[in-house]
């Protein structure tokens, strides 16, 4: 019987990653559409090895997958919070600013 | 159990990197008109590859193809058949076929 | 391309002994001292078989008797090849198996010189029946002379065009099997010598 390496799968899953939405993010202002596909692609190796996106690569839009573009999102601050919408869905994301104390 | 030791960097983990923005040629093939294709690969799905060339993007299948590759420090020649599944798939998949692969060099 | 052809044997040859035709020979013994060399296992039943494998390293030869032993042999992953010799029995669902697996089965020669008169007609009835099935399945084989001492030895030539005419008896595609056995033996050593070979499919250009 062969057994899976899952440490290993792991580790390679996050270096891909990485790898692809690097990628996404070098060419998102050529190819708006493939630099989604990159984000998508990363999302399945994501699911399939359990593996977490890490926080800092996490910019995109939850609901369509487009990246972050400053001509396709609109920044807003209000009420101690970061409010961001996606112009392609109109998805709305609301990040809360606190005080380090 | 035997557990098998498979570098990080090893020639034999191609099949289970990411082979977008990787740069490829077409070696081998049943179409003579895909012999020497050579680009960057842009996007991936289960069965083709898609190749950023000079003259516009180009879709090759991988299944009974040969490519060559630039990977790491070496130059090698994959055949497709190696790397025909969904692109998520490959790290399971690939690690499973150089496990199984008999007397495959993988500590280089 | 060149084919190298490859050749399997039970004895260490010494540079005395002849070998014609063959770029690399495998002794299968285990007391050799020579670097490209098999590691030989004999077994009688399976639990042997387990108990032996575990210390097994490099390029495993199963050598046995028993139906049992070789079907097990070739679910081992350690295993790469089912060696031969008169007494081998082997069966459908384990050549079928070995296509899976990548096992080798070696097909000798020298087994028919050491059995006369009856047997000797059985044997072929069997190998040619066996090599039917090899090509059905394209499972990997080598043709070998398996030669237990140096008298046994024979040139390639012979190896081949035996193998040749007991095919085109049988009724089986003579040119189809000894092109698959030349490639399997190119395979093989390929991946026992060259270093730029790393496994099926893939392979080193430059560095």
């Amino acid at each position: 019987m062969l057994r899976r390496e899952k440490k290993l799968e792991r580790e390679l899953a996050e270096l891909r990653i990485k790898k692809l939405i690097e990628m996404s993010e070098k060419i998102k202002f050529e190819d708006y559409d493939l630099s989604r596909r990159y984000i998508i692609l990363a999302r399945k190796i994501a699911m399939k090895y359990r593996v977490k996106i890490p926080k800092e690569l996490r910019n995109f839009c939850k609901k369509c997958f487009y990246p972050y573009r400053h001509d396709r999102i609109r920044v807003r601050i209000k009420k101690s919070r970061v409010i961001i919408t996606c112009l392609n869905c109109g998805n709305v994301k609301r990040v809360p600013i606190r005080n380090r104390r | 159990m035997l557990k098998l030791k498979i570098k990080l960097g090893s020639p034999a983990m191609v099949i289970t990197d990411e082979w977008i923005g990787m740069e490829v040629e077409v070696v081998e093939s049943s179409n003579p008109c895909e012999i020497g294709i050579k680009g960057v690969v842009v996007d991936e799905t289960m069965r083709t590859l898609r190749i950023k060339t000079d003259r516009g993007v180009k879709v090759v299948e991988k299944k009974g193809r040969a490519f060559k590759v630039k990977y790491g420090r070496w130059l090698l020649k994959v055949r497709g058949d190696l790397i025909a599944f969904r692109p998520e798939d490959r790290i399971k998949k690939g690690i499973m076929l150089i496990k199984k692969s008999k007397l495959a060099k993988i500590d280089v | 391309m060149k084919i190298v052809y490859v050749d399997f044997v039970r004895f260490t040859p010494t540079e005395t002994d002849l070998f014609e035709g063959y770029d690399l020979i495998v002794p299968f013994n285990n007391d050799a001292n020579s670097d490209i060399k098999g590691y030989l296992v004999k077994a009688s039943n399976t639990s042997e078989l387990q108990k032996k494998l575990k210390k097994a390293k490099g390029f495993v030869g199963v050598m046995s008797e028993d139906l049992k032993v070789n079907r097990e042999a070739v679910m081992r992953r350690k295993v790469c090849v089912i060696l031969d010799f008169e007494g081998r029995k082997i069966d459908y669902t384990t050549i079928k198996m070995a296509k899976d697996k990548d096992v080798i089965i070696e097909v000798s020669l020298s087994k028919f010189l050491r059995v006369k008169g009856l047997k000797r007609a059985k044997l072929l009835d069997e190998t040619r029946l066996l090599l039917k099935l090899l090509l059905k399945f394209k499972t990997p084989f080598i043709l070998t002379t398996g030669a237990e001492n140096q008298l046994e030895v024979r040139p390639r030539k012979q190896l081949y065009r035996f193998f040749y005419f007991l095919s085109k008896d049988g009724g089986i595609d003579c040119v189809e099997l000894i092109k698959l056995a030349k490639e399997n033996s190119n395979r093989i050593f390929r991946k026992l010598v060259d270093k730029k070979y790393i496994m099926d499919g893939i392979e080193i250009l430059d560095v």
